[in-house]
């Protein structure tokens, strides 16, 4: 049981913000939730299909590529399961995958419909490759030929939609829709229309999330000594404006999530991606 | 790193070729399922006909097609023939596994390695395209 952390080649450290490999047991409740995050998800299961549900279609598949959601991805954990998961940034889908961040957004697909035979061909690879080096390199090998054919006109996002997605996820205090849109020089409609143009989200949504991402880490730290205490640090008018938030994003109450999935996350240590975007 | 300062870009220039098909969603079957492009867009009319759709290709380029019979000279295309150069040998056998169990396939030349390096076979679709998939990039 455990995490292989990975650093990927240098040319992805701008796409892959987080790597690894897992080796898990079934969790007990059957299901994994899959959280909303400023990332969007690449798995690829080494063993049975995965069967993820709660973003558009359900799918069931070797690999799934989801976008960035506001709902959580529910995934059949009722298995063990050996893989590799990696998140990417929101540039990433159409660089790494040929897919815009907004075509994946608030679903989960099958890779082999992103990747085509390229797709085919990893999986194929991935099977016949125990060591864990070498099924990073595979996957890297693959995402580094979806680079080379973008090719050099492969552009990033625009300086002001980095920008504001920077100031958007900052953790000091909770920012301001219109504050973030004055910084970077735009109108507030202009950036929402922008905003969610290049990243499928609208800036309200990822201040939801980045305010999301917080109370979870400070959840994860330690056992905080009040969640009301939590609620605060992390900018909620107050606990229970937490709670809702809560179940609104993780699709169930604070209490369940902290019950069913918290010791599993604290016991594999999965790394936390958040800080490592861009 | 990449200038910042654009809008993510449609892939590079290319040379697209079209095709058509009499049964078109047989069509999308045999470029998705069966030579792994990625059908990335659809266009009906109001009779169901596809007037336009794209493929891309996962190792670069792709494939415009549509209903033959459309209206317009594209529609009045007939059968026509697309050499796919794949980026590697392995590409290249597992196409050759998928495309050939498909109804209406027809290998023209089983998967041989030529003397100038390419390793390769050739299919006729269901209606009558002729498809090569080969390693060889070009003089």
């Amino acid at each position: 049981m455990g995490i292989v952390v990975h650093v990927p080649p240098a040319p992805l450290r701008h796409y892959v913000a987080a790597a690894y490999g897992y080796v898990v047991a079934p969790l007990p409740g059957g299901i994994h939730r899959g959280l909303p995050s400023r990332h969007l998800t690449l798995v690829i299961d080494l063993g049975a299909p995965l069967t993820v549900s709660g973003l558009g279609q359900r799918v069931s598949a070797q690999g799934i590529v989801s976008g960035l959601h506001t709902r959580p991805a529910v995934i059949d954990s009722s298995r063990p399961q050996e893989g590799l998961q990696y998140a990417l940034t929101p540039a990433a889908a159409k660089v790494l995958l040929g897919v815009s961040a907004p075509e994946l957004h608030g679903r989960a697909v099958d890779l082999v419909d992103v990747l085509g035979v390229r797709g085919t061909v990893l999986l194929d690879a991935l099977q016949g490759a125990a060591a864990w080096g070498e099924r990073f390199r595979l996957l890297d090998e693959a995402l580094l030929r979806g680079l080379s054919v973008a090719g050099p006109d492969a552009t990033d996002l625009p300086a002001e939609v980095r920008e504001a997605w920077r100031l958007l996820f900052s953790r000091d205090g909770v920012p301001r829709v219109g504050e973030v849109a004055a910084r970077v020089g735009w109108s507030r409609r202009h950036l929402t229309e922008k905003f969610r143009l290049m990243t499928g989200l609208t800036p309200v949504e990822a201040i939801r999330i980045g305010r999301f991402e917080s109370s979870r880490a400070a959840l994860m730290d330690a056992r905080p000594s009040s969640l009301a205490a939590v609620a605060a640090q992390c900018g909620y008018a107050d606990q229970s404006h937490m709670a809702r938030e809560w179940r609104s994003l993780a699709g169930c109450s604070l209490g369940i999530w902290l019950r069913e999935e918290l010791p599993f996350l604290q016991d594999s240590s999965l790394p936390d991606a958040a800080d490592s975007l861009t | 790193m990449t200038d910042a300062n654009t809008l993510p870009s449609p892939p590079p220039p290319t040379v697209w070729p079209s095709v058509t098909f009499v049964d078109v969603d047989a069509g999308i079957r045999f470029l998705g399922d069966g030579l792994g492009f990625v059908v990335t867009a659809v266009h009906r009319n109001d009779t169901g006909e596809v007037e336009h759709a794209e493929a891309r290709w996962p190792d670069g380029g792709g494939v415009m097609f549509g209903s033959r019979g459309k209206s317009g000279d594209w529609g009045s295309l007939g059968p026509q023939g697309v050499y796919v150069v794949a980026a590697d040998d392995i590409t290249v056998d597992v196409v050759y596994d998928r495309v050939r169990s498909l109804p209406g396939v027809e290998v023209r030349q089983e998967l041989h390695d030529t003397d100038y390096g390419s390793h390769q076979f050739d299919i006729r679709d269901a209606d009558g395209n002729l498809w090569t998939v080969g390693t060889y990039r070009g003089a």
